[in-house]
């Protein structure tokens, strides 16, 4: 026998089997860059195409939630379950929603007139609704028993409230109309009333982060700041047109920014309120509302030139623009808490 | 019972008696209300003010008997008087202000903190929400297990007859909203505010209180020297800011004096005029009021008058405005004799207006007020005359022709002319004030002096001409005069710094334009001329330009490694070495070449210049199809192209060289290196470096193409909490540069 020795290739196996089934298939590159002299124009063409699949297959509209008989007047996120959505509506009706199934669980007329404002509780057991009807009642988010669908507490006010914002720890709540009044569950009466000028107020929002600020707007084209503490009213900033609705940043606690009657939106920075930080241009009409996104970096707008536009905190222009055929008159959007869908109630 | 009904009786036979005796007195009292119900606001009609007082003095009075008593009388009685008014609070709308105004403060403050944490999560590569983290640490399984105990059957019996209550301490814990210690602080820290209130209001109530007029100036004027420091200060720190403010600044003035403010309109102004009849220093107040107006109406910087001042140098002299007595706009001063001039009412106004009547009639009278202020004219304008003359003079000594003597004359003859023009502008006012002067000295004066001139002139030119004849003859003649020029070159542009522009007509040759740099013997001959010159062309323009309106531009250079493409293209201008392949053969299916071709010529007609025709078809004549303009009207109004300028690629072959700039390429480019890197090769290299996972390892790849918002799906996030401010990595975040940034958006 002689031995003949014969040549073979012999690899480390761990360089071409991968560990688990699992894993991907291992693949041997040499990322020497003088093997791969187009590697820009690779790259260049890649991330074009990239680019351009993700335009041709973005459908942002997902569906919608069909059953009120008027328009939609105003939308509450459940602070800690996802699928859950109220929506109020201009005949006084309110729905609550389950997103995930996208299917009406509750429906009741809550006031006579339209449904101003609506807001959950921060535990989410009870959500407060406000109307035309001089009325601001508290309701059970979950219903267990047929005494459940009855209102658990009814507040009157002297005048009508356009707007309710809620505490992020403590239980009081703040509404606007005539006044900004802060309220607290258990009594009748407000606790607070703010007064500034003579003009009626139609909207207010918490601060959630520096949770003792609220800002409100009102009908003399101005912004009022307020302290829910001793202080009361702080600071007006007095706009060229009105203000239609504000939102304060959930991750930056001096940051606000305010849908304008212009077509603009405006952010501010609650220290310089001589000028806004930054001025978000785009919309062709009217901005009507606006809800920040849960990180902070973006926020939705709805206006009445029947589109939504999400701009950048940053930056002056958006960086994207929804629209469909059969869209209306954008009345209220909401950015959902898992910083992923896109809420708005629309005019009939 | 009976007791009881009787006790009833008698208290309500005791009420009517006292009301009975009450009514005697005559004054009405508001009594203290019945019934009262809780609320958290109190009216002022709730307040009374009670009668049955315990009077003190009626007390003191029966302490009189012994001397021990009056002493506690006395005591009593001083006490009472030692009790202070407490002061009048502010009014409610400034006590609101300076409420608000604190609150604000405070709030700001506070707010502050947060810098830090938004500036990190700012400049951060990548956030990760929700961004409360549960610990994912494992528990050892020693400690994981210790919790969980196993119960035997009787205690399980035992919990069944008495459950376990340990969760009602808990509770009974919780119930308390603050410490003790924490209620202590809040205290301190509300007090505190007050304090802080109480403060300003005090001082805004005396600062409200003074009257003093000093006080109030000094203050105005302190304020303004603050302004005007900030402003400096801005300038130097931030010059574009301090632009913005200048023209904020320029936007108040302007819409001021769009406003009818510090006019004699207003009402204030109106009622003072009434009294300013009797009243001198109400009339020193209008005309100070007056004067800010005019202050503010005047325009900033009269543009036109420069344009004017180009063509012939000579300011023509206000004379008519400002001496006018009867415009209050054109005062110069409000002096106090001006005063007067501005107020005629009644007889005054009808005196003045027959005394214009008067010289309207009297055309002798008008004509010697004429002459007198000709003369006054001439007289300046005679001052500006010899200084240019000066001028001249130097012009003439430089340049040796004797054609500059007659050049000189005409200039002066134009200038004559300029002051004749001049005494017609001054004739046609009237409402000039007599200035007594003696018209036949100036005459004399004026002939004297332009006769001596001329003589100086003279003289000075022959000296001149006489002195460079000798140097021609003893030296050779381009050489030397090569070598003195620098030193003359100076001398001229010292003095053709000043008002020199009849300069251009005084050579007749023409220049010669060469673009090569070496100077053949000729052009150095000419030189002197063309450096006489020189000075003059960028000097003439100059004035032209308004000195505050350009716009101070930084050249940018950015220290970048991409070769310049100027340098590409001079490498193009050499022997390129191309491999010899037919690219015909290679490409045999695609027409590369001929597209190629096309490009080119594209490109060439893009940038060749055609004809313009400005001619309107039927202007003039008949138009329509088949007309043909005459050809008078195309030589006319058509404008001829330029001729062609030769491409750099022309004779090339296969190339193409864009020699200009397209300027849709600029809005692509990137002007300034953005946020995170600090200079042009850091970014350069970021751009270039791959992130595919071809050509990268994949941990890399998966490194670099990170988002900056990493979101779990299905989790909600929560707002931003307090303890954030606590995770050091916030509190260590002090990266003052970007909180900076932070701070001044």
């Amino acid at each position: 026998m002689s031995n003949i020795k014969i040549k073979v290739i012999s690899r480390n196996p761990e360089d071409y089997l991968r560990a688990t089934k699992r894993d991907i298939h291992k693949l041997p590159r040499n990322y020497d860059p003088s093997l791969h002299p187009l590697e820009a124009p690779r790259e260049y063409v890649r991330a074009l195409n990239a680019v351009k699949l993700e335009r041709v297959f973005a459908k942002p509209f997902i569906g919608n939630l069909d059953g009120h008989r008027d328009g939609v007047s105003s939308l509450a996120k459940h602070p800690s379950r996802l699928a859950v959505l109220a929506s109020g509506a201009f005949d006084g009706e309110i729905r609550i929603w389950d997103l995930a199934v996208r299917k009406c669980t509750r429906n009741f007329v809550a006031h006579e007139g339209w449904v101003r404002s609506l807001c959950y509780t921060p535990k989410g057991d009870t959500f407060t609704s406000v109307g035309d009807d001089k009325t601001i009642k508290s309701w059970k988010a979950e219903v267990e028993s047929p005494d459940d669908e009855e209102p658990i507490n009814t507040l009157l006010s002297m005048s009508v409230v356009t707007g309710v914002t809620h505490h992020r720890i403590k239980p009081i709540f703040a509404t606007c109309g005539e006044h900004c009044q802060l309220w607290e569950n258990t009594r009748n009466e407000p606790v607070k009333v703010f007064k500034w000028g003579v003009d009626s107020l139609h909207h207010v929002s918490f601060n959630q982060v520096e949770d003792n600020l609220l800002a409100s707007c009102a009908s003399d084209r101005s912004i009022i700041l307020y302290d829910c503490r001793e202080s009361g009213p702080l600071r007006k900033v007095v706009m060229e047109l009105r203000p239609n609705a504000l939102a304060w940043n959930p991750m930056e606690a001096f940051i606000f920014t305010v849908a304008n009657e212009d077509y603009n939106l405006y952010t501010f920075d609650v220290r310089k309120l001589n000028h806004p930080v930054n001025i978000h241009q785009d919309h062709t009409s009217a901005v009507i509302d606006v809800d920040y996104a849960p990180t902070g970096r973006e926020f939705v707008s709805g206006s009445y030139d029947k589109t939504v536009r999400i701009f950048e905190t940053l930056k002056g222009h958006s960086r994207d623009v929804y629209h469909t055929k059969r869209m209306q008159r954008l009345t209220c959007v909401k950015w959902s808490l898992d910083n992923k869908y896109i809420l708005s109630g629309l005019m009939k | 019972m009976e007791d009881i009904e009787d006790d009833e009786f008698v208290a309500s036979e005791h009420d009517l008696l006292v009301s009975t005796v009450s009514k005697l007195d005559k004054t009405q009292h508001i009594r203290e209300p019945t019934r009262n119900e809780p609320t958290n606001r109190n009216t002022e009609f709730n307040l009374f003010k009670r009668s049955n007082k315990l009077d003190l003095k009626s007390v003191v009075k029966v302490l009189e008997d012994t001397s021990h008593h009056v002493k506690i009388a006395k005591k009593i009685l001083k006490s009472q008087n030692a009790s202070t008014v407490l002061p009048k609070p502010l009014e409610k709308p400034v006590a609101d202000r300076i409420k608000r105004a604190t609150g604000y403060d405070e709030n700001k403050k506070k707010i502050g903190r947060w810098d830090p944490v938004v500036a990190r999560s700012r400049t951060v590569d990548y956030v990760s929400f929700p961004l409360k983290h549960t610990s994912t640490k494992l528990v050892p399984t020693k400690e994981f297990l210790s919790k969980f105990k196993l119960k035997s059957p009787l205690e399980k019996e035992l919990d069944e007859i008495e459950p376990q209550v340990i969760e009602e301490e808990e509770e009974d814990n919780q119930i308390y909203p603050m410490s003790y210690e924490e209620m202590v602080e809040h205290r301190q820290h509300l007090a505190k505010l007050r304090a802080q209130q109480s403060y300003n209001a005090a001082k805004a109530k005396r600062q409200s209180k003074i009257k003093s007029k000093k006080y109030h100036r000094i203050l105005k004027k302190e304020k303004l020297k603050q302004q005007l420091k900030e402003f400096e200060e801005l300038q130097k720190k931030d010059p574009e800011q301090a632009l913005q403010k200048l023209e904020a600044l320029e936007k108040a003035r302007a819409l001021e004096r769009h406003t009818l403010r510090h006019k004699s309109t207003g009402k204030w102004a109106k009622n003072k005029l009434i009294r300013a009849k009797y009243d001198k220093d109400v009339r020193q107040q209008i005309a100070d009021q007056l004067a800010v107006s005019r202050s503010l109406t005047h325009k900033v910087q009269d543009n036109e008058s420069s344009d004017d001042e180009v063509d012939n140098n000579i300011v023509i002299p206000d004379v008519t405005l400002s001496q006018d007595p009867k415009n209050p706009w054109m005062l110069q001063r409000a002096d106090k004799s001006n005063i007067d001039a501005e107020f005629d009412f009644g007889y005054k106004k009808y005196l003045n207006h027959k005394m214009y009547k008067r010289q309207d009639n009297n055309s002798d009278s008008e004509s010697e007020n004429n002459q007198s202020t000709e003369m006054n004219i001439l007289k300046e304008s005679i001052s500006r005359i010899t200084h240019i003359e000066h001028a001249n003079d130097e012009i003439v000594k430089d340049v040796v022709k004797p054609t500059s003597y007659k050049t000189l004359k005409k200039q002066r003859n134009k200038l004559y002319d300029k002051k004749t023009s001049l005494s017609v502008v001054a004739t046609s006012s009237w409402k000039v004030e007599p200035i007594v002067q003696n018209s036949g000295e100036v005459n004399i004066n004026l002939s004297a002096a332009f006769d001596s001139l001329e003589d100086e002139v003279a003289v000075k030119v022959e000296q001149k001409l006489k002195r460079l004849r000798a140097e021609f003859e003893n030296s050779n003649p381009s050489a030397k005069k090569t070598n003195e020029d620098p030193q003359k070159e100076t001398d001229n542009i010292e003095y053709l710094k000043f008002k020199n522009k009849k300069t251009t007509p005084i050579i007749d040759e023409a220049l010669i334009e060469t673009n090569n740099l070496s100077t053949s013997e000729d052009v150095n001959v000419l030189k002197p001329a063309c450096t006489l010159l020189e000075p003059t062309v960028p000097q003439n323009t100059s004035s032209d330009i308004d000195p505050t309106r350009f716009i101070e531009v930084k050249p940018k250079y950015l220290n970048s490694a991409i070769p310049n493409i100027d340098n590409e293209n001079d490498d193009l201008d050499d022997e390129q070495v191309v491999p010899k392949v037919n690219i015909e053969e290679v490409f045999e299916e695609d027409d590369v070449v001929d597209s190629f071709r096309q490009e080119k010529e594209d490109e060439i007609n893009k940038d060749k210049p055609s004809d313009i025709d400005l001619s309107l078809p039927g202007w003039g004549s008949w138009g329509g199809k088949g007309v043909k303009a005459p050809k008078r009207k195309r030589n006319r109004f058509i404008l001829k192209a330029p001729p062609k300028i030769p491409r750099r690629d022309e004779h090339k072959g296969e190339i193409i060289i864009n020699e200009y700039k397209d300027p849709k390429l600029a809005s692509h480019k990137v002007t300034n290196v953005p946020f995170p890197f600090a200079s042009v090769k850091e970014y350069e290299a970021s751009i270039r470096t791959p992130i595919g996972n071809t050509f990268i390892p994949e941990k890399a790849h998966k490194k670099l193409i990170r988002p900056s918002i990493i979101t779990k799906a299905g989790t909600i996030i929560e707002p931003m909490d307090e303890e954030e401010l606590l995770v050091p990595k916030n509190r260590n975040f002090k990266n003052d540069n970007v909180i900076k940034l932070l701070a001044k958006k």
